[in-house]
């Protein structure tokens, strides 16, 4: 006995209502995520390799400074001299792995909550159902004899195929994202902790102290040489600065003070710390029950998570375009 | 700001004496750069500041070095987990996008099929 059109309608209905209930929205969300995780990793490579070019520009100004010291990977006392990289390749290699691993999770999940396969299955099941529909009627046509109401289920059934395989692969989608965001919770939390450490304990003291070292010996040097005592002149200790000297030294001293500024104003701990907030919104989301609120929660995380690396990606970009 | 007592500052014999964190020693070069730009002081002591705050800033560079080549290792294990994580990603893409692709060969499989009785018969 067949089923009555009432029943299925009602089944295909129900279904199509679930699918659309059950499909929780990390897209729009988790794709606003993985561009600011991509900005964001960006910003602290720069970090990790101005460190290294700071160091090397700091011996290269002691060297251009004084005439007579020699330009040497290793000092006198065994030490490296700066003109190498200073952070170890393997120990940056780790940072680096961690920053380009962080990036590609966020891609990764985006493309999964930005997966059509649900949609996909869906139209697929709808096109197979027609398909279906003109084979029936091939071989009704074959055999020349018709039956008007056989074919009228396969469009239906077809539909409820299609509805229920999007609303499973939709579910199987979502599961496999919350998965995937409470399994990462702890390793990127432990990443990021890492990489605050080096930002708010390495990296900041380093750039800061550098960019000011380099002011400062600029400074002496100008001080020292405007008015070289002849004794000093005589023993080759000090020469004395003529007035194109003078004034290009200024302006190297004004840049200087202006890069010391902005690497002050520019704290790199700030990065990881929106990343760290913006993780921990996706987390919530994750282990929410997705009201409407958990949604708009995560969505207002993630704006400020872009609003706050904006101008820190911006700054590091200009930084580099004027070096 | 405070003028520091000048007396002729041994920036490793600082060192040797205790042992010292990161944050204390960039305090301390910054103490000396900033005073290294303070006209109150001779230029002598200034050079001398500058002198001292360098070899300062030089000795957190090694003790930097050492703290950073430490993280390292945790950084590696953290890195691993997370391998793993993008791994079962890609594969739930794969596996969620071959649904789809089955159903939608099934749906051309019919249609040639049909096609295919269509030009056998003669329709």
């Amino acid at each position: 006995m067949r089923p009555p059109m009432r029943i299925l309608s009602v089944a295909l209905l129900t279904a199509v209502t679930a699918a659309a209930c059950v499909s929780i929205d990390f897209k729009e969300p988790i794709s606003s995520y993985s561009a600011a995780m991509a900005a964001s990793g960006s910003t602290l490579l720069e970090h990790y390799k101005q460190v290294n070019e700071l160091n090397r520009t700091l011996y290269l100004q002691q060297v251009q400074i004084d005439p007579k010291k020699e330009i040497l990977a290793v000092g006198s006392d065994g030490k490296p001299t700066g003109l190498f990289a200073t952070l170890t390749p393997e120990s940056m290699k780790a940072r680096v792995d961690a920053i380009r691993l962080l990036t590609v999770y966020g891609e990764r999940l985006a493309a999964l909550a930005g997966a059509d396969a649900p949609q996909r299955f869906n139209t697929g099941a709808q096109t197979l159902g027609q398909n279906l529909l003109k084979l029936d009627e091939t071989f009704q046509s074959l055999q020349g004899a018709a039956d008007p109401t056989a074919n009228s289920y396969i469009g239906p059934i077809a539909s409820v195929i299609g509805a229920i395989g999007e609303m499973y692969l939709d579910k199987k989608r979502d599961e496999a994202i919350r998965d995937a965001i409470l399994t990462a919770k702890e390793p990127i939390n432990k990443i990021l902790e890492l990489l605050d450490a080096d930002m708010r304990g390495l990296v900041a003291p380093l750039l800061e102290t550098g960019v000011d070292q380099r002011l400062t010996v600029a400074m002496t040097n100008y001080n020292n040489r405007i008015d070289c005592e002849p004794k000093r002149v005589k023993d080759g200790s000090c020469s004395p600065i003529n007035e194109a000297q003078r004034l290009a030294a200024l302006q190297a001293i004004e840049k200087l003070a202006e890069d010391y500024e902005s690497v002050l104003a520019s704290q790199p701990t700030e990065v990881v710390d929106a990343m760290r907030d913006s993780h921990a919104a996706l987390v919530k989301y994750a282990e929410s029950s997705h009201e409407p609120n958990d949604l708009a929660s995560l969505v207002a995380a993630l704006e400020l998570f872009n609003q706050r690396i904006r101008p820190i990606a911006a700054a590091i970009e200009a930084s580099r375009s004027d070096n | 700001m405070a003028m520091i007592p000048m007396q002729n500052v041994d920036a490793s014999a600082v060192l040797d004496e205790q042992a010292i964190d990161v944050e204390t020693l960039a305090a301390l070069i910054r103490t000396c750069f900033a005073a290294a730009k303070d006209g109150r002081y001779s230029r002598a002591q200034r050079g001398l500041l500058t002198s001292t705050g360098t070899q300062l800033r030089d000795q957190m560079v090694l003790l930097i070095k050492e703290v950073f080549e430490k993280n390292s290792a945790e950084l590696i294990a953290a890195n691993d987990a997370i391998k793993k994580v993008n791994a079962e990603l890609k594969a739930a893409l794969v596996e969620i996008n071959r649904m789809a692709d089955a159903i939608e060969a099934v749906g051309d499989l019919v249609e040639q099929i049909t096609d295919l009785i269509g030009i056998v018969s003669g329709l």
